[in-house]
């Protein structure tokens, strides 16, 4: 007898992890709140969970900003001693899609994950992640302009436009 | 589809592939935490196990390289001193022994104890986390009425023997109102405080004062006697808002804000990082970083800059103060599948440390060996009682030090054992005080005298700290002499004589008794 639960693990957590990579840019973050999600749809139930990718995609991306919400209050922490020795420069190896991605808001991410990685309709998207439907596109359409234009100047940034 | 959002599907697409080939370690099926026995036992009923789960996510998720989270202590140790280990623990955290919602099923209280300041506590009750007041109540409610038998041993409840006025509410004898960082607290006690003498009075003072700015954003506790604006008890008047600072007993405490200390290693792996409470001497908690210079020098010492400040924390349960220690040389390194989580935590929860935090200074990914470069350290400390910092080699170790046993604490010098030898023959020509702690004395020279019970001198001389003017501390651990034959109480003095008149600075007293 197949395991439902090992089903829905081998099918959905490849992609979720890698989905949560992008939205965190931590991949032990990711890992983390992957695990997370499951271990909470394990406790809800899979009889109780309509759409289970959806579903994943949903509390693990939550878990994930929750996670990177804690550590930007420990960053700022750590920012406020009078002496900083910042010595890597990172703003210039970051200027590709993925890295400029982490530069939208969080809403931006996750309905640009949700539409181009996990394929969600608009509808889908309105009703998993609790957004107005008519707003979906606007929200889309306004992540992926500022995902050009970051993407833009950090290649303007490193020189690499021809 | 229009032109603009036709490129938007054509940008959208290439983020997916570029998601889609993202280099991931995936964890298989059997080893991910869904699968894990102890989320397997916790699909069987259990509704409070839920929380136990909820408590092995968060520290499973902490990573397996800082895995030495403790669970709460009920009972905390005055007489068996508590460490917490450093990162040798396999991941037992997977196995917790508390069962209850760690949020709303326990308490966290102060205790007195002798020449200490007070010491927290969780006991298991039920938190009114509606409110500040109700949360302040709760804890003041739980120790009034706690069975002495709940008492911790070697702990001190004052709070138990006053008598409050029953007026049939659960907040009995209590009434409390907060405004700005100041909790007013008027105690309804018609057979009085239930405290004599001054020792009693202080430790009843201390317990109040520590358990009502508990809560955070609280820095000051107004007491007062029902219909009063001040409270007595016994001699001991109190008219104005006290802090802990006010009451904890480290008199001469002239705290520093910043140590810092330019550093000699260079780079340096960090090999551990740890905290202990109670075991280098009574009240003292110590941080260790361990380090491993990439290169060789001789007496390596770190870079840091490490800072007392208020803690920002808006929940319980963190402390009220935060050393924030910057380590920009710090490299840490990861072990294969492993990665540095994002602000791993050690649990501590023995006073003064509530716990630690680790985090890379910057936000930046790992450099291509897999090393953060540039570590910041959180201790979240009860008060801000005086702090210090040293090194000490082999292997080298970044030591940040708080507190101690409050009459052997200045801000220049700390006294962490002062021991008699038993006379015994070899004492016949000299009898030995074994000394040790720390110094921070110009040109690393202490200064020590023994004085009988009439005040008389009966030795003195001075000795090395291990290093002197610096920000860093010394350290020292050495004998003084007394003559021989000689028996009774004795006063050990210990100062700084100041480089520009000789005076005595920052001194200590110690009274011991010599047989």
């Amino acid at each position: 007898m197949t395991d439902p639960w090992r089903e829905l693990y081998e099918r959905e957590y490849p992609r979720l992890l890698r989905a949560l990579v992008a939205l965190g840019r931590d991949p032990a973050a990711a890992e983390d709140a992957a695990q997370e999600a499951f271990v909470k749809a394990h406790r809800t139930g899979l009889d109780r969970i309509e759409k289970p990718a959806a579903w994943l995609l949903v509390v693990g991306s939550r878990e994930v900003f929750r996670r990177a919400r804690r550590s930007r209050r420990e960053l700022e922490l750590w920012a406020s001693l009078p002496e900083r020795h910042d010595e890597i420069d990172t703003v210039a190896d970051r200027a590709d899609l993925l890295a400029a991605l982490g530069e939208l808001s969080e809403r931006q991410r996750t309905v640009v994950v949700a539409r181009y990685f996990y394929g969600l309709s608009y509808d889908e998207i309105a009703s998993h992640f609790d957004i107005k439907s008519g707003t979906v596109g606007a929200t889309l359409h306004q992540a992926i302009e500022r995902l050009r234009q970051i993407q833009l100047a950090g290649r303007l940034a490193r020189g690499v436009m021809r | 589809m229009s032109d603009e959002r036709r490129d938007d599907e054509i940008l959208g697409r290439a983020l997916g592939r570029a998601i889609e080939t993202l280099h991931v370690n995936e964890t298989p099926y059997e080893r991910s935490r869904m699968a894990s026995p102890a989320e397997r036992r916790a699909l069987f009923g259990l509704p409070q196990v839920a929380a136990t789960i909820a408590v092995v996510v968060l520290a499973v998720a902490l990573g397996a390289w800082f895995n030495s989270v403790r669970e709460a202590r009920e009972v905390p140790a005055v007489g068996s001193p508590t460490a917490v280990p450093g990162t040798t623990a396999p991941a037992a955290v997977a196995t917790p022994v508390a069962s209850i919602d760690p949020n709303r099923d326990r308490i966290w209280v102060y205790f007195a104890r002798d020449s200490l300041p007070p010491v927290g506590v969780y006991l298991q009750g039920i938190l009114d986390d509606s409110s500040s007041e109700g949360r302040t109540t709760s804890r003041l409610s739980l120790l009034m009425g706690l069975q002495p038998s709940r008492v911790p041993a070697g702990l001190l409840n004052p709070l138990g023997s006053v008598s409050p006025a029953v007026n049939g509410s659960r907040q009995t004898g209590l009434g409390v109102h907060t405004s700005g960082d100041k909790a007013f607290v008027e105690f309804d006690l018609p057979t009085g405080w239930g405290a004599h003498g001054s020792a009693q009075s202080l430790a009843l003072l201390q317990q109040i004062v520590y358990t009502i700015t508990e809560e955070p954003g609280i820095n000051y506790a107004v007491i007062t006697d029902k219909g009063r604006q001040s409270a007595t008890i016994d001699q001991l008047v109190v008219d104005k808002p006290l802090s802990r600072e006010d009451v904890f007993g480290y008199a001469n405490a002239a705290k520093p804000d910043k140590i810092e200390d330019g550093g000699t290693a260079g780079l340096a792996d960090i090999v551990d990082w740890r905290a202990s409470v109670d075991q280098v001497a009574p009240g003292l908690g110590r941080f260790v970083v361990e380090l491993k210079p990439q290169t060789a020098t001789t007496r390596p010492t770190p870079r840091f800059t490490a800072v007392l400040q208020p803690s920002r924390e808006t929940t319980p349960g963190h402390g009220k103060w935060t050393i924030l220690i910057s380590m920009p040389d710090a490299v840490w390194n990861q072990p294969p599948g492993e990665a540095f989580h994002c602000c791993p935590l050690k649990v501590v929860e023995t006073t003064p440390i509530r716990e630690l935090t680790a985090g890379p200074l910057t936000g930046d990914p790992p450099t291509g060996n897999g090393a953060y470069r540039g570590v910041g350290f959180g201790i979240n400390l009860d008060d801000a009682r005086p702090w210090r910092a040293f090194v000490l080699q082999d292997p080298l170790r970044l030591v940040i030090d708080v507190g101690g046993t409050a009459p052997n604490v200045s801000d220049r010098i700390a006294i962490y054992r002062a021991q008699p030898v038993p006379a015994t023959p070899v004492c016949s020509t000299t009898c030995d005080i074994q000394l040790s702690g720390a110094a921070r004395v110009f040109e690393a020279n202490v200064v020590w005298r023994v004085k009988d019970s009439a005040g008389k001198v009966i030795a003195n001389g001075h000795f090395l700290a291990s290093v002197g003017s610096s920000a860093l501390w010394g350290t020292f651990d050495t004998d003084v002499q007394v003559p021989p034959r000689f028996t009774g109480n004795v006063t050990l003095e210990v100062y700084e004589a100041s480089p520009k008149d000789g005076s005595e600075q920052g001194l200590v007293q110690i009274p011991l008794v010599i047989r």
